[in-house]
Formats: C-alpha cells, structure tokens, sequence
C-alpha cells in the first residue's frame, strides 16, 4: 500500500538556528502516529509545516495527492496550499476556537464557507458531531461559557466537521487538567476509524498506550527514531 | 475656539478692571499709548512691509506717529486678530483700537469711539470684464465675500437674497473671488483700492455703497482719554497733517472734507440690533452642518484608513511604506495646515475644491491616519493562534480576515475610533477658516456682532456638548459588551 503521508528532505530553520534537517518520513492511511521527545526540540514545528501554517526551506511533504514544495507562496501557491488544509484538521494546545461565534457556528463555518456545503445540511451535520462529543446541549453557547475540556472537545468537532482524512493534534491535553485530560483522550479512541489518519504530538503517555499505533521520538534537529 | 474661550475668560473679569483709573491717566504717567491692530490682510492700515516685513507700516502707523508727536507720548502697537481687538481693549490690553473700526452702535454699547479720523464707503469687486455688479441690488443671489464683522458684511446680511461668505482677512477673499468661488467682493473703499485695483484679474466696479467712518475705538471708563484723542484728530485735521498721511497713501477722497465740519459727539450710529438670543436658531441651523461634515469626513476617514492598514499590515513592500509614509506624514503636520493647503494651496496647481468638498477632504483625509493605527493595532491584538485556525479550515487570507479576525477586532477597534469620532466633531471648528459656515464661526459672527462672547459661547459650547455626549455614552456601552462577550 502507498504511504498517505510521504514527507522528504524536509528542513526548516528560524534564522540561523536549525530546527528540522532533511526530515523524511512515510505514513499509511489509518495510522495513529504519536510523536514524543524533549519540549522545544521542533514537534510542533514540524506539525505546522505539514499544513503550510510554517514554511519551510527545502523538501516536500505530500499528503494524498497534493503535493507542498519547499519555497511556495501562500498567495501564489494558494489553490495547492487550500486544498491540503481542507483534508486535514488541526486541532491545537490552546483550542483556538473563535470566540464570536457559538459552538454551532465554529463548527459551520468552515463547511459552509470553504467547502460551500448548504448551510442547513452543515447544522445537522455539526449537531450529530456535538452529540458524538457529549456538547449538544452546549450548541448556542459562546467558548468563553466553556470549560477548557468542553472547548477542546469542541475544537476537535470542528476539525471532523471538515470531513478531513487526517488530523494533527498539537497537544491537545498539555492545557488540561487529569479529569479532562482522559475526556480528550476518549473523545480521540471514539472517532478514530480505519480512515482516519491522526499525528500526535504529546507528553501523554495514555495516548501511546491506549491509541497509538506507532511511536516516532524526536531528536535534535528533527531526528526521528 | 482656544483663542475665543481665552478671550472670554477675561471678559468674565472685566468688572475688575473696569474699577482701574482713566487710561489717560496711565498714557500720561508712562508717556506710552498702547494702541491695538492686526497685521494680517491689514494694508493699507497696518502691515508688514513687503521689502522688510520685520517692519510694519501703514496709514494708520503715520497716523499714531503724528498723534503720538502731538500729544507728547510714545504711540506702542500691541498686534491681536482684528476680532479680538474690541475684547482687548475691554480688558486692559492697550489703551485705545486704532484699526479701521467702524463706528458702530453695537459697539458703542461696550466701548467708546473719537470723532471720525476717516470716511469711507464700501466698494464692490468684481473679475475683470465682469460688468453685472453696479450695485447693491445686483448682488442678489449671487456669492459675494466679505470681512467677517465689517459694515461691508451687515449690509450684504440685510438683503436675504445675497449669499454672504465672511472671511477672516481681505486676502483670501479677493483670491476666492479670482478663483470664481466668490462672484463679487464687498469691502472697505480703503481695501479695495490696496488690494483690489492693482489686481489685473479684478476690477472695482459700481458706485461707493453707504457711508461710514472709522473712530480710535476707547474704553468706557476713559473719558478724559477719549477727549484728547479728539483734541488731537481735530488739530490734525485743522493742520492738514491728517490730509498729507491720506495723500500719501492714496486715499485721500472728497468725502474726507466732511472732516473738518466735525464737532465731538457727532458718531453716527447703525440700527437693527438684534439681541443675543436671537441668534440660537442660527447656531442650532449651523450645528446641522457641522453634523453632516462629521459624518461624511468620519465615512472618508473608516474608508480611506482601513485601506491604509490594510496596506500596511498585508500590502507589498510598496504599499507597505507608501502607507506608512502617508500615515507619518498627515500625524507629523497640523490639520489646520492642511485645510489650508487644500483649500488655498492646491488653486496654485489648478486644482480647486469648494470649501465644504475642502472641508471634508481635509478632515477625512487627516483622520484616516489616525483611524488607520487604530484599526491596525485592533487587528494586531486577534492572537495569532485565530489565524492559525482558520487557514487550518482551509480559509483564504481574505476569509481568515472578514470572517475571524476582523470581527473580534472590531471590539477592540470602536470604543478608540468612537472617541475619535468625537474628536473629529470638535475638530471641525477648525473648518471656519476656510469659510465653511458651521457652528464656530455661526458663534464667532453673532458673538462680534453682538459682544455676547459669554451668553453665545457658552450656548455654543452646550450645542457641541449635546452632540458628542451620546456619543462618548455610546463608546462607554460598547466597551461594557466588549468585556461581557470575550471575558
């Protein structure tokens, strides 16, 4: 079977401090990839490089059949750059969700405006993702009315909602507290399926034992093993 | 409005001063006699030479000289703008106005006058080949300019049909009338002829218009003053000293003959006086105007400014220092600079605005600077981590902006530019001086009309007040629901 994720010589640098050298790695469909090692040495980096939320110097990363170069502009490479982000969720330490806009509506909003599905159609879709999350009831509240747990579990809604064939998870637990921290990591075991892709970066040793399906530990540099 | 304001302050303390001793009595123990005038647009009475302007002449310079000679004392200008000079003179600044003030009833309520030391008539000015005005009667429903609190501006208010534009100086008049924003000009006969009739786009036209005379303008409480100036006037009639500075000034007319029939007490007066209060529905009228300049300039300042941090947040390197540059420049430099740049600067280039287009330009254009850096420190303070997540949804840049960051900005962006909206209101006194008639200088015309400096000013200041109060409560609640929503 062809790897999904098919990452070469991918190298990123913030000024003249190295962080990623000539990182390549392959991941099938399905897989549940957890990343550890050292804080600071380039994971999360490394995660936002994936989608192009970081660009990088040299190498490539292909996931599906879109293909990111290092080198690429955001304005011009746009079409290349949208259209990997649309297959693959993001979910975040810090939830990011947007706090004008209600639970419902943070999980609408990229349906209905990026993948142009009918409003309506996105609504019922996204209250059957609040359920599988336990937040139905939570649809018309704001994220400040939120516990930190609810709004990761929120975060994580909107990510499906996209109907992404990947996500990335930059730890998602490292703000929580422990009874949240197991909230999340169930929410995780629930929706992962056969063709679901999932990279990890975590500290969690829960997650390597209860999900993961592979352990890749970073070295400096963006050295894996 | 700082100016007048100031000026009002004393005024409340006149009572004070008006206890002090006749100001002969001062003349007389300093051997100076203080005297008031302006400069500005002051030829042929009193103005900087043009060879040297450090020095100042003028008639009226000639004139104190020999009066200084013949009464023994040593005559000192004391400069002040031409509208203040009657305020002045009230609070002990100089001891007498010596500056073509028409003696008028008006002002024979608050100060006294001498006998006429010149008569003159208004003259109308109109362009070249321009033969439509000869007199009063054609000037209706045209344009016509003239100096703010003049007899020239009484008369032109007295007929309903002529709309009248006040200026502060000659000097922009005659130049607004070159331009063709004026269609005739009605001045002092003294004025026309300095200004006017070398002007080889202007020409006098029509027969002189009434009849009026200027007196040295003496505080009520210096009788004894006021008597020698006219000893003095009549010996320098009686001597000819008085026709020889005419003569050399060219303004030697055969209406000056009256001069010496004079006897004292013989300043005639005007009629129509209108009490204060009479003129609150002018100012509540012009308080609408000073509404609609607000909103439009404050439409051009949210426009233009977010254009401008547009460009200077997510523009190309051009764009990025073109707006900056705008931006630095238009805060670096006063906005009454700019006005007047608009408004008499850009004629030099052929560009020519009206004063309500300059009006609102000048205080759009400058207000989009400070707009601008408001909206840019608002978008600046959306966390970086928003933006993360909506490019991670597979938005555009421009989605990520319309639909994200603007939105939680907002909060952040309308409390400052409510305030400075309310700013803005304010700053449109500031218009006045390129004639846009609107509060301030509706205030400035009813206060020099009627010497009510305090009971007009403080209506006036109420009328701002009742307009940017809501305002100020609006930005107030704004901010209590910024606080609910995102804490």
């Amino acid at each position: 079977m062809p790897s999904f994720i098919e990452i070469r010589n991918l190298t990123k640098s913030y000024g003249d401090h190295l962080v990623i050298d000539q990182l390549s790695l392959d991941i099938k469909e399905g897989e549940i990839v957890v990343f550890q090692g050292p804080s600071g040495i380039g994971k999360s980096t490394f995660l936002r490089c994936l989608t192009y939320l970081e660009p990088f110097e040299k190498g490539s990363v292909r996931i599906g059949n879109v293909m990111l170069r290092a080198g690429m502009d955001e304005d011009r490479d746009r079409a290349a750059i949208l259209a990997l982000r649309e297959q693959v969720g993001y979910v975040f330490q810090f939830f990011q969700l947007f706090p004008h806009l209600t639970v419902l509506e943070n999980l609408t909003i990229g349906p209905v405006r990026v993948l142009e599905v009918p409003e309506e159609q996105a609504r019922d879709e996204a209250i059957k993702l609040l359920k599988r999350v336990g937040l139905e009831q939570k649809a018309g509240a704001y994220p400040a009315a939120l516990s930190g747990g609810q709004q990761q579990r929120v975060a994580i809604a909107r990510a499906l909602a996209m109907q992404p064939r990947a996500i990335l998870f930059d730890e998602p637990t490292a703000s929580l507290d422990p009874t949240m921290k197991k909230e999340i990591i169930q929410v995780i075991e629930e929706i992962r399926h056969d063709h679901l892709t999932m990279l990890v970066v975590t500290h969690e040793p829960e997650f390597v034992k209860r999900i993961a399906t592979r352990i890749v530990t970073f070295g400096a540099f963006g050295r894996i093993s | 409005m700082r100016k007048r304001l100031l000026a009002l302050l004393f005024l409340l303390s006149s009572p004070l001063l008006a206890q002090s001793q006749d100001h002969w009595l001062t003349v007389q123990q300093t051997g100076v006699l203080r005297w008031c005038a302006d400069t500005a647009g002051g030829a042929p009475y009193v103005f900087p030479d043009a060879k040297d302007p450090k020095t100042i002449i003028g008639f009226e310079i000639d004139l104190m000289d020999t009066v200084g000679k013949d009464l023994g004392v040593r005559p000192k200008l004391v400069l002040g703008p031409w509208e203040e000079l009657v305020p002045m003179l009230r609070r002990g600044d100089c001891d007498t106005v010596v500056n073509g003030l028409e003696i008028t009833a008006e002002r024979e309520k608050v100060i006294d006058f001498s006998i006429p030391y010149y008569y003159f008539s208004e003259q109308i000015t109109a362009r070249k080949g321009d033969n439509r005005f000869q007199s009063l009667e054609d000037l209706r429903g045209h344009r016509v300019g003239t100096l703010a609190a003049t007899l020239a501006e009484d008369i032109l208010k007295s007929d309903p049909r002529v709309t009248v534009v006040p200026y502060p100086s000659p000097v922009e008049c005659y130049r607004d009338l070159e331009l063709g924003r004026l269609d005739a000009a009605l001045l002092d006969g003294p004025i026309a002829a300095w200004y006017a009739a070398p002007n080889p786009n202007l020409s006098n036209t029509g027969e002189p218009i009434g009849e009026s005379s200027y007196g040295a303008g003496v505080p009520k409480d210096s009788p004894m003053l006021r008597r020698k100036m006219n000893e003095t006037f009549k010996h320098l009639i009686q001597n000819g000293q008085l026709e020889a500075i005419y003569k050399r000034w060219n303004l030697w007319t055969p209406a000056q003959k009256k001069l010496s029939a004079l006897t004292e007490g013989e300043a005639e007066g005007r009629q129509n006086q209108k009490p204060w209060w009479k003129f609150i529905p002018l100012l509540i009228q012009r308080a609408g105007l000073t509404i609609v300049i607000s909103c439009l300039s404050m439409a051009l300042a949210v426009l233009l400014g977010f254009l401008l941090c547009y460009g200077k947040l997510y523009g190309g390197r051009v764009a990025q220092i073109l707006c900056s540059g705008y931006i630095e420049v238009i805060r670096g430099t006063p906005l009454l600079i700019q006005l007047y740049l608009l408004y008499y600067g850009l004629p030099n280039l052929g560009i020519q605005l009206n004063s309500f287009v300059a009006a609102v330009l000048g205080m759009g254009l400058n207000y989009a600077a400070y707009e601008a850096e408001i909206y840019r420190s608002g978008l600046l303070s959306v966390p970086r981590g928003q933006s993360d997540a909506a490019r991670s949804l597979g938005m555009t840049r421009h989605q990520s902006l319309w639909l994200i960051i603007l939105p939680q900005a907002v909060r952040t962006i309308l409390p400052p530019s409510t305030n400075d909206f309310i700013a803005l209101f304010k700053d449109t006194s500031l218009v006045s001086i390129i004639t846009v008639a609107e509060l301030t200088k509706a205030y400035g015309e009813a206060a020099t009309t009627t010497y009510r400096f305090l009971e007009l000013g403080l209506v006036t200041a109420a009328l701002y007040f009742a307009m940017s109060y809501p305002l100020s409560l609006w930005s107030r609640s704004l901010e209590k629901k910024r606080h609910a929503i995102l804490h």
